[in-house]
């Protein structure tokens, strides 16, 4: 209780609860070998955005062998080394932060690793690099720098992220088919959707549409905004990130 | 791949590699935070990021974004040839579209910027830039009102302190001819020296209001936020002059006040709080519905509130004077140098309190190895808003333990802790704080009694700390730092809460020694001490019955769930926010039964609760393990304090001399 007699924490200034710790704040707040529990926040992170990552590599010219040997290595580096720790914690993004990492990685250290065969150990994350491939080949052809291009496969990551989640929570009560129907309309207020037909479709209430679809949007929104916050460093960096994320969309048009 | 695709939302085509299928500035654009989900309300307005004003503003350096309303976005930035700090502010593109726009802008802009008065957001310039209309304005250094109010419930006689100076901002500005029109708490700022500032003069009428209730783009806080707004300018918002202004202060007064907006068939502010009944007049009279029968020049209202506050005590309820008010959230949650302004410098008055010695001065202090027996000083804060108090008598202290004796007076609740607490302070950096144990808390009744409390541990244990003879004595610890240790009572509701009232206590020295390690903890101003023992200080309401007050924070308690409730179904808090403001309602409900076992049972209870979704949150990785670790050691704890509450009702009721 002598809480009480600092700011007392009942919360009411609505800002950071008891609860509120980021992956990325963890990670900054653990400094030098934080300990398992940054780690796990740190190895978390990587296994989200990890995708960048390799498509800069490949984007900078490196082939398929050589892209994936070195995203794992960096990975291997970044969890061995104290990398965050020298982070500059005023930035406070994860996405600036994994850039630039490996930028200098690639600058640098890459070289020298690559003379040295990588001995022992298994790769620390289970990346899915074909997949990684086969989208990489897809992407258009935008006359973007690398960074900039880093930067919006980073937003597309992050979407898809949120969106494979929503969608496995919608599946896993049974909802599959009210997932598919509805997820349109999760561009926003003015895309309207057909309440009446995919009423009869689904078997619902015009007005139970309204809700669902009304359900859907708020728990994206939650779920965008918990994935984003993740990635910086306090929660009130949301709205900022969001910004930036849609400038950067921006550019590609 | 198909080249074709427009997106439904925003009419941009789809690039290739989109997931679902969905436009991704769409998407993110969903993310932000939207007042509600009512159709055809978002204006579509992102904020361009800091990066993007960097760039259209050359001329500035633009640190970083400060907020966004319906009326435009605001940036911190500095001009460097000034090298002064400046608020940025761009409209909205789609309300400068408008006909007739930037001629108004203008000739707007040209008016705020006679606006010269040290309660007026002044304007330093205005243009154009990258098809963006901007004003640069004085940059506040502070919160705006609503922030304020949210942080800690505002005092009455804090309110009594802003009014005035809000009066004479419109009074100025009235003379000038110039009607605000959006008077509301997000645009009255407070800056660090606690002085009030109004913003955003005349943007309502820089964006038109002509439209009268429809505004150009559907965005409805366009034209002014209806709750504050006044009568005749929702039904023919020509014809409004600046009685519309008075309208609207009196709507936030009110809401200062009481915490609520007063809608419909509202109550009295002193039928809601415990304030000056003439406060109701003029809150009244500034909120009639016809303008000619509210007061007719913001000068009239300044100067009935002012009279208010400079006389005590005018009818039943009594308003504290500025002197005797302290906010009840404990001092750090409040910034208080927001009201240095006032009557004293906290200065004055810690000195004036440390060296008067305003308690039964007892015995004196005979310095010897074994026992000590302490002069007991009153040398730091107490708060006695509602006439509780504390007194010290006796203080014993010794290398094995701490005594001290008094007496206490609880009038404001059935029940409290008494707690012998002790505050170690590194002298140098930051401070530390110390949860002490079971043995130095008792449970209290409400009324008078007498109370010993007994530390057998006072010094905090610290590795490497030679016990010095005097227990409580300044150390050195660790890296040099001089730790000083300032022992006090404290009487509060419950752990986590502001206390009602709090005693720090010692030596002349360690007076002096506490009036430098607590340089920017003083509350406004001190009741006195030795006056509250007696009866209730003159000009105080006694509380007749305890469980009034208790009904009405019930009442105000049971108004904010469903009120978080509803933000929580919009999707504006999440669940554990809207299960707090649940626990507070069901808590004080408990206490109003008058059953600690129940308070703590439900308490517990809703441990146990946030505890099961945070578990499941672990599992679905959303949340840390530190955090879920955080929850069931949270449930722990209020198991014990649950048993703790069974054993201390099984032992004696009320008032004991035991500490177990």
């Amino acid at each position: 209780m002598t809480d009480s007699s600092t700011a007392s924490a009942s919360g009411e200034a609505g800002q950071a609860r008891v609860f509120v710790t980021t992956h990325w704040s963890v990670v900054l707040s653990a400094g030098r070998c934080g300990g398992s529990r940054a780690q796990n926040a740190l190895a978390r992170l990587c296994q989200t955005y990890w995708y960048p990552l390799y498509a800069y590599a490949r984007g900078r010219g490196h082939s398929r062998e050589d892209a994936q040997d070195l995203t794992q290595e960096f990975f291997a580096r970044l969890f061995a080394h104290d990398w965050v720790a020298k982070a500059d914690r005023s930035k406070g993004r994860f996405r600036s932060f994994l850039l630039t990492a490996l930028k200098r990685f690639m600058a640098g250290e890459w070289d020298k690793a690559r003379a040295q065969k990588r001995g022992g150990g298994a790769p620390l994350l289970p990346l899915p690099f074909d997949t990684a491939e086969t989208r990489w080949s897809r992407e258009p052809a935008d006359p973007l720098t690398p960074e900039e291009s880093f930067e919006r496969r980073w937003v597309m990551t992050l979407l898809e992220e949120v969106l494979a989640r929503l969608r496995t929570e919608y599946e896993e009560e049974g909802n599959a088919g009210l997932f598919s129907e509805i997820n349109p309309c999760l561009v926003g207020e003015r895309a309207t959707l057909p309440y009446a037909q995919l009423a009869g479709k689904l078997g619902l209430s015009e007005s139970a549409v309204k809700s669902a679809v009304h359900r859907l949007r708020r728990r994206y929104r939650n779920l965008l905004r918990h994935e984003i916050a993740q990635t910086v460093a306090a929660p009130g960096e949301v709205d900022e990130e969001l910004r930036h994320l849609f400038a950067v969309l921006g550019k590609t048009r | 791949m198909d080249e074709n695709q427009i997106c439904p939302g925003c009419q941009k085509p789809l690039p290739a590699d989109v997931p679902l299928g969905l436009c991704p500035e769409c998407l993110i654009q969903a993310g932000f935070k939207t007042g509600s989900e009512s159709g055809g309300e978002s204006t579509g307005f992102v904020p361009p990021s800091v990066e993007q004003m960097a760039k259209l503003f050359p001329q500035l350096e633009i640190l970083g974004f400060i907020g966004k309303g319906g009326m435009g976005a605001v940036y911190k930035a500095r001009q460097p040839a000034l090298e002064r700090l400046v608020a940025l502010k761009i409209l909205p593109p789609a309300v400068a579209g408008a006909a007739g726009f930037a001629e108004r802008f203008s000739r707007e802009a040209r008016a705020l910027a006679r606006l010269v008065h040290p309660n007026i957001v002044a304007v330093y310039d205005f243009g154009q830039a990258g098809g963006l209309h901007y004003l640069i304005m004085e940059f506040v250094d502070g919160a705006n009102l609503r922030e304020v109010e949210r942080a800690g419930r505002l005092a009455p006689a804090q309110a009594l302190a802003i009014v005035p100076q809000i009066c004479e901002a419109l009074q100025f500005a009235h003379n000038e001819g110039i009607v605000h029109r959006d008077i509301k708490p997000e645009n009255i700022l407070l800056d660090k020296k606690g002085r009030v500032k109004i913003t955003d003069f005349g943007i309502a009428k820089m964006i038109g209001q002509s439209a009268g209730k429809a505004s150009l783009t559907g965005a409805k806080d366009v034209v002014g936020t209806p709750h504050y707004m006044a009568p005749e300018q929702i039904e023919h918002a020509a014809l409004v002059d600046h009685r519309a202004d008075i309208f609207s202060l009196g709507v936030v007064f009110y809401e200062m006040l009481t915490g609520e907006l007063p809608l419909g068939k509202f109550q009295p502010p002193s039928q809601i709080v415990r304030v000056d009944v003439r406060l109701d007049e003029v809150v009244l009279h500034a909120l009639e519905k016809e303008p000619e029968r509210r007061y007719q020049q913001a000068s009239e209202v300044k100067t009935q509130v002012e009279t208010i506050a400079t006389t005590p005590g005018g009818g039943r309820v009594s308003a504290p004077s500025g002197r005797h008010a302290a906010p009840a959230p404990s001092p750090a949650q409040l910034p208080v140098t927001h009201f240095r302004r006032w009557k004293f410098s906290f200065y004055q008055v810690l000195a004036g309190v440390a060296f008067l010695c305003l308690l039964a001065a007892g015995i004196y202090f005979n310095f010897s190895n074994s026992s000590a027996e302490v002069k007991s000083d009153y040398i730091g804060w107490s708060w006695f808003p509602f006439g509780d108090s504390i007194e010290i008598g006796r203080v014993v202290r010794t290398q094995d333990k701490l005594v001290v004796e008094g007496r206490y007076n609880l009038v404001s609740a059935s029940n409290a802790i008494l707690a012998l607490d002790i505050d170690p302070y590194r002298a140098t950096t930051n401070k530390l704080y110390f949860r002490p144990g079971p043995l130095q808390r008792m449970r209290i009744a409400g009324g008078q009694g007498e109370f010993k409390l007994i530390d057998p541990h006072p010094l905090p244990a610290f590795p490497n700390l030679a016990k010095p003879a005097d227990p409580l004595a300044a150390v050195r610890v660790g890296n040099g730092d001089r730790m000083v240790v300032l022992p006090r009572v404290l009487m509060y509701p419950d752990s986590n809460q502001a206390p009602f009232a709090l005693l720090y206590f010692g030596t002349k020295s360690e007076a002096l020694e506490a009036s430098n390690v607590y340089p920017t903890r003083m509350p406004q101003a001190q009741a006195r001490p030795s006056n509250a023992l007696a009866a209730p200080p003159a000009g105080m309401l006694a509380m007749e019955r305890n469980p009034d007050v208790l009904r009405i924070q019930l009442r105000q308690a049971e108004a904010e769930a469903v009120r978080q409730k509803s933000r929580y179904d919009t999707g504006v808090i999440p669940f554990l926010d809207f299960l707090a403001a649940q626990e507070k309602a069901d808590v004080l409900k408990a206490e109003l039964d008058g059953d600690e076992v129940k308070v703590a049972q439900v308490r517990l209870e809703a441990a146990q609760r946030i505890w099961q979704i945070v578990s499941q949150q672990a599992k679905a990785g959303m949340v840390t393990l530190s955090e879920a670790a955080a929850a069931q050691a949270e449930v722990e704890v209020r198991e014990a304090e649950l048993k703790a509450a069974q054993a201390a009702k099984a032992a004696a009721a009320g008032a004991t001399n035991s500490a177990r």
